[in-house]
C-alpha cells in the first residue's frame, strides 16, 4: 500500500523540505533551484492529476504531460489568488499556496486512491544496451560542449568599443560640486584628456587619464556659485583636435 | 519483453502492441541524436565569436540546422520505429531547436517581446503584485500568466528572472512537442503521422526563435495545444469518470490560458466554436449521437470576456489598432495606394540573397502541395471527422495569411498566425506523406523525398520568419583582458538606474528604449506616439518639441545617432567597426543626433558615442522621479 503512495508521499515530503529550506536559507540558490523546480512545475500538478485520476487509466506519458501542464496552470491561478491577498507573490507566500495546494491535493488523491481495493500498476520495463548509453553519453558531451562554447563572452572581433562619459550634481553638498565619470569600454587601455569649462571659460584640465578596458575614473569639481554653464570634453590622446565625448550641466542657483 | 505502441506496417499506421523480447525501446534514437547534436555544436561555433562575419558562418549555421531536423525526417519516415522512438525524437528535436534560441544569447534577454515580459516580471519581483504598469506595450501586464510562473521560480528557487525565464519556455517547449504528438496521433490514429506532423510543425516561420522567446504566447500555445489533445480525448473515451476528470483539467487549463494570453484564447474559443458545429452538423447528417463541446466553447468565450472587461479592457484598442491597420493595408493594395511590401527585405533594407528568396518561394510552393495532397487524402478517408475538418480548415487560412505578408500592416499579423495555422498544415501534410508511405512501403526514395522536403521547409521557415542579420547570434558581452564589456544601450541603462532611479519618464528609439524599461526600469516610451520618431529624427523647432516633451511629461530624452536604434531587434547590441560616421545609411546626421545641443539650458548628462542622455526637466517641468 505504501509503495502505491510513493509519488504522493514523495511530493509531500519534498514540500515539507522545502518549507524548512525556504525558512532556514541554507542552501545555495543552485542547490535551492534544485529542489524549487519540481515543486513549481511537478509537484501540484502530479498530486492534483492523481486526485482527479485516482485509478490508473491515464498513459504514464498522459499522466507525465497533464502533471506538467496542471503544474503550470495550478501556478498561474495560485498567483491570481496571492495578488488578491496583501502579502502578494513573495517567497513566503507562493511556499504556502503551493504547500496547501499540493497537501490538500495530495490528501485527496490518498483517500481516493485508499478507495480502490485492486489498482493495477503496470511495471515499467524498459532496456538500453550499453552502446546505446554511450552514443547517449557522447550526444550530452556534445551539447554540453556547444553551450559551454556560447557561454563564454564573445572576443571582441569586428566591433567597436567606447566610452561613456556623464555629469551629475553630486547629492549631499553645499557647495556646487558636480561629480563626473568616465566609464571605459573601450577594447584596448585608452589615454584621454579631459578639459572643464564655466560659461566658456577653462577652469580645470586632465591632461592624461589612461584607462583600461572596463575600468572607471571619476572626479569632484567645485564650480563656482551662481548660474552658469558647465561644460566637460573628452578628447583621445591620440586624435587631440577631435572632441570625443562631451557633457553639459546648468547651474541654476 | 513487452514493448507497447509499436507500429506494424501492415495494419495501416494503427497502433497497436506487440511482443518484442529484447529490442532496444529506443530504436536507432542514441545513435541520431548523436548525429544530430553536431548540428548544435555547428551553430554554436557559428554563434562564438570565431566566425561571425565570415563567409563560412551562413554554410555552418544553415549545415547545423539541416543536421538537427534531417537525421530525425528520414527516420521518422521509416516504417520500423517505435511509438517510443518516434516521441524521443520529435521531443528531443524540438528541445534541440530551443537550445539554438538560447545559445543564440544565453546571458540575457534582447529580443524586443522578452524585454517587454522581463520587466513585467520585474515589476512583480519588486512590488509583489500583479498587473504594474509597461510604458511601451501596456497590455502585456493584464495577462501576467508567465511572468507568474518566472516570478515563482525566481522566488522559491533563487535563480536569477532570465534563467527562471529559460526554464519556463524550455518546460513549455516540452509540453508543446508531447501534447502536438498526442494530439495528432490521436486525431491520426497513427503513431507516424503524428511523428511526421510535429516535426511538420517545426517548419513555421516562427518556431526557430519567435515561438522559443520569453513571450506569453510562448507558454499560452503549448497550453493551448494541451487542451485540445484532452479534448479530442475526452470526446473519444466512453469511460465517465475519464470525462469528467478531463474536463475538469481543460478548465483549469483554459484559465490559465486566458490570464496568459489574449490571442491564444480566442483562437481557442474560435475552434471550440467551429469544432461545436462541426459536431452539430455531423449529428445532424448522421442522426447519430456526437459529442457537444458547446458548454465548453461557451466556458471559454465566458471566461475571456469576463477577463477582458473586468482586468484586461485595454485589449480591444490594442488588438483592434493592428486589424484595423493590416485591413486598412489590404484594402491600399487594392486599390493600389499601397505599393505593398517588399518580400525578403529586412526593415533596414537589407535584400535576401537570391538562393534564400528561391528556397522561400519554393516552400510556400511545396507546403501549397502538400496541403492539397493532404486534403486530396483526407477527403477521401476521414472527411466525416470534425477535428479533421477544422484542421483542415485552419490549414487552408494558411493562403489568406500569405496575402497579408505582401502589404505594410498586415505582415505581422500574418506571421504571428503561423504557429496557429501550422498546426492544421502539418497535420494535413503528414497525413499525405504517411498516405504515400504505405502506398509504397518498399519504396526507398520516398523517404529520401520526405527529407528533401523537410530541408526546403526548414530553412524556408526560418527564412521568412527571422531576418538575415538576426539568425546568427550578434555579441552582447565581449571579453577584454578577462573584463566584460556591455554595449552601449545597457551601460547606459545601468547608469540611468543607478544614478536617476526607476520609473523616470523618458523617450528613446525603440531599441533604446527597450533597453531602458527591462533593465533601467524607467517609463520609457517610443514609437509613434506623440510623435516621439518624428521628434526624434527630424529637425524642429523649440517650441514645437517643448510642447512634446510637456504632453509626454518626460525628464529625459535619449537619442542615438544610429539608424538601427528604431529597430528593437537589431538595435540592442555594439556597433560593427569599419562604419564611419559621414555614411548616412548607418547614421542619422549630425544635426539631427545633437538635436537639443543649440541649447545650452538643456543639460547633456551622458554620451557614450551613440547614445546621448538630456534632462530635460527644465523644458517639461518634470524634474522629479515618479
Amino acid at each position: 500500500m505504501l509503495r502505491r503512495q510513493s509519488d504522493l508521499l514523495l511530493g509531500i515530503l519534498l514540500t515539507l523540505i522545502l518549507i524548512g529550506l525556504a525558512v532556514s536559507s541554507i542552501l545555495p540558490p543552485f542547490l535551492q533551484g534544485l529542489v524549487a523546480f519540481p515543486i513549481v512545475l511537478f509537484v501540484p500538478g502530479n498530486a492534483l492529476i492523481r486526485a482527479i485520476f485516482p485509478e490508473a487509466n491515464l498513459t504514464r506519458l498522459d499522466r507525465f504531460l497533464f502533471t506538467v501542464g496542471l503544474s503550470l496552470g495550478v501556478v498561474v491561478l495560485s498567483g491570481l489568488a496571492l495578488n488578491i491577498t496583501p502579502w502578494g507573490l513573495q517567497t513566503k507566500s507562493w511556499l504556502w499556496i503551493l504547500s496547501l495546494v499540493i497537501l490538500v491535493t495530495s490528501v485527496i488523491a490518498l483517500w481516493r486512491r485508499w478507495q480502490i481495493s485492486d489498482m493495477e500498476l503496470t511495471p515499467v520495463e524498459f532496456y538500453i544496451p550499453l552502446r546505446q548509453i554511450l552514443l547517449l553519453g557522447l550526444a550530452i558531451v556534445v551539447i554540453g560542449l556547444a553551450l559551454k562554447l556560447t557561454l563564454t563572452p564573445h572576443l571582441p572581433d569586428n566591433i567597436q568599443g567606447y566610452t561613456s562619459l556623464w555629469i551629475l550634481p553630486e547629492l549631499g553638498t553645499q557647495s556646487d560640486v558636480l561629480l563626473i565619470g568616465i566609464h571605459s569600454q573601450e577594447l584596448e587601455t585608452t589615454n584621454y584628456s579631459l578639459q572643464f569649462t564655466y560659461n566658456g571659460e577653462a577652469i580645470q584640465k586632465f591632461p592624461d587619464i589612461s584607462l583600461e578596458s572596463g575600468s572607471q575614473w571619476q572626479y569632484n569639481i567645485s564650480v563656482p556659485s551662481g548660474q552658469g554653464l558647465v561644460e566637460a570634453v573628452l578628447y583621445r590622446v591620440d586624435s587631440p583636435g577631435i572632441i570625443y565625448r562631451h557633457v553639459s550641466f546648468t547651474l541654476n542657483k | 519483453m513487452k514493448v507497447l505502441g509499436i507500429e506494424d506496417a501492415r495494419s495501416g499506421g494503427q497502433i497497436s502492441a506487440v511482443h518484442v523480447h529484447r529490442t532496444p525501446t529506443l530504436g536507432r534514437l542514441p545513435g541520431v541524436v548523436l548525429l544530430s547534436s553536431f548540428g548544435l555544436l555547428s551553430i554554436a561555433l557559428v554563434f562564438v565569436n570565431g566566425l561571425v562575419g565570415t563567409t563560412w558562418a551562413d554554410l555552418f549555421y544553415w549545415l547545423g540546422l539541416l543536421l538537427i531536423i534531417l537525421p530525425v525526417a528520414f527516420r521518422l519516415f521509416s516504417l520500423s520505429v517505435s511509438r517510443l522512438e518516434r516521441i524521443g525524437l520529435v521531443t528531443y528535436t524540438g528541445l534541440s531547436l530551443y537550445l539554438v534560441k538560447v545559445m543564440h544569447n544565453p546571458f540575457m534577454f534582447t529580443f524586443s517581446d522578452e524585454l517587454l515580459h522581463y520587466r513585467n516580471a520585474d515589476n512583480i519581483l519588486g512590488s509583489r503584485f500583479l498587473f504594474g504598469e509597461n510604458s511601451i506595450l501596456p497590455v502585456s501586464a493584464f495577462y501576467p500568466g508567465l511572468e507568474t510562473v518566472t516570478t515563482a521560480i525566481a522566488s522559491l528557487s533563487g535563480l536569477s528572472l532570465f534563467t527562471s525565464g529559460l526554464l519556463v519556455i524550455g518546460v513549455a517547449r516540452l509540453v508543446i512537442m508531447l501534447a502536438l504528438y498526442l494530439l495528432f496521433e490521436q486525431v491520426s490514429r497513427s503513431s507516424r503521422v503524428a511523428g511526421l506532423a510535429v516535426l511538420l510543425y517545426m517548419a513555421n516561420s516562427n518556431f526557430l526563435y519567435w515561438s522559443a522567446q520569453f513571450s506569453y504566447e510562448s507558454l499560452s500555445l503549448p497550453l493551448g495545444i494541451l487542451v485540445l489533445y484532452a479534448l479530442v480525448k475526452q470526446t473519444s473515451t466512453k469511460d465517465r469518470q475519464m470525462k469528467g476528470g478531463l474536463t475538469l483539467v481543460m478548465l483549469l487549463l483554459i484559465s490559465a490560458i486566458i490570464i496568459t494570453h489574449h490571442v491564444t484564447s480566442y483562437a481557442l474559443f474560435t475552434f471550440l466554436v467551429i469544432l461545436s458545429i462541426a459536431y452539430s452538423f455531423l449529428q445532424i447528417r448522421t442522426k447519430r449521437k456526437q459529442p457537444n463541446t458547446w458548454g465548453l466553447a461557451l466556458v471559454t468565450g465566458g471566461l475571456t470576456l469576463i477577463w477582458l472587461f473586468l482586468v484586461a479592457n485595454s485589449t480591444t484598442d490594442y488588438l483592434s489598432q493592428i486589424f484595423k491597420q493590416a485591413f486598412a493595408s489590404v484594402l491600399l493594395l487594392f486599390t493600389g495606394e499601397e505599393s505593398g511590401r517588399a518580400l525578403f527585405t529586412s526593415s533596414v533594407g537589407i535584400i535576401a540573397p537570391l538562393w534564400e528568396r528561391m528556397v522561400g518561394i519554393g516552400s510556400v510552393l511545396l507546403i501549397f502541395i502538400g496541403i492539397l495532397s493532404g486534403l486530396f487524402v483526407l477527403w477521401r478517408r476521414r472527411r466525416l471527422a470534425p477535428f479533421t475538418i477544422v484542421l483542415a480548415m485552419a490549414a487552408q487560412l494558411y493562403f489568406v495569411a500569405l496575402g497579408l505578408r505582401f502589404t505594410g500592416a498586415g505582415w505581422e499579423v500574418a506571421n504571428r498566425t503561423s504557429e496557429f495555422l501550422f498546426v492544421g498544415i502539418a497535420y494535413l501534410i503528414a497525413f499525405g506523406f504517411g498516405a504515400l508511405r504505405l502506398r509504397y512501403p518498399k519504396n526507398h526514395s520516398i523517404a529520401f523525398v520526405f527529407t528533401g522536403y523537410m530541408a526546403i521547409l526548414i530553412v524556408g521557415g526560418v527564412i521568412a520568419g527571422w531576418p538575415p542579420d538576426l539568425r546568427i547570434s550578434k555579441p552582447t558581452l565581449v571579453s577584454v583582458n578577462g573584463t566584460t564589456l556591455q554595449p552601449q544601450g545597457l551601460v547606459a541603462s545601468s547608469w540611468i538606474l543607478a544614478n536617476h532611479g526607476s520609473d523616470n519618464q523618458m523617450i528613446a528609439p525603440t531599441s533604446d528604449a527597450l533597453m531602458m524599461l527591462a533593465y533601467g526600469r524607467q517609463h520609457a516610451k517610443t514609437g509613434k506616439i506623440y510623435a516621439i520618431q518624428e521628434l526624434l529624427t527630424k529637425k524642429h523647432d523649440l517650441k514645437w518639441q517643448t510642447e512634446i516633451l510637456q504632453t509626454v511629461q518626460t525628464r529625459f530624452v535619449v537619442t542615438d545617432r544610429r539608424r538601427v536604434s528604431w529597430d528593437g531587434m537589431l538595435g540592442p547590441y555594439f556597433s560593427p567597426t569599419g562604419v564611419t560616421l559621414t555614411n548616412e545609411v548607418f547614421f542619422f546626421p549630425a544635426e539631427i543626433f545633437n538635436l537639443f545641443d543649440e541649447q545650452a539650458q538643456i543639460p547633456r548628462i551622458f554620451d557614450s558615442g551613440d547614445i546621448v542622455i538630456y534632462d530635460v526637466g527644465g523644458l517639461s517641468s518634470v524634474t522629479q522621479t515618479k
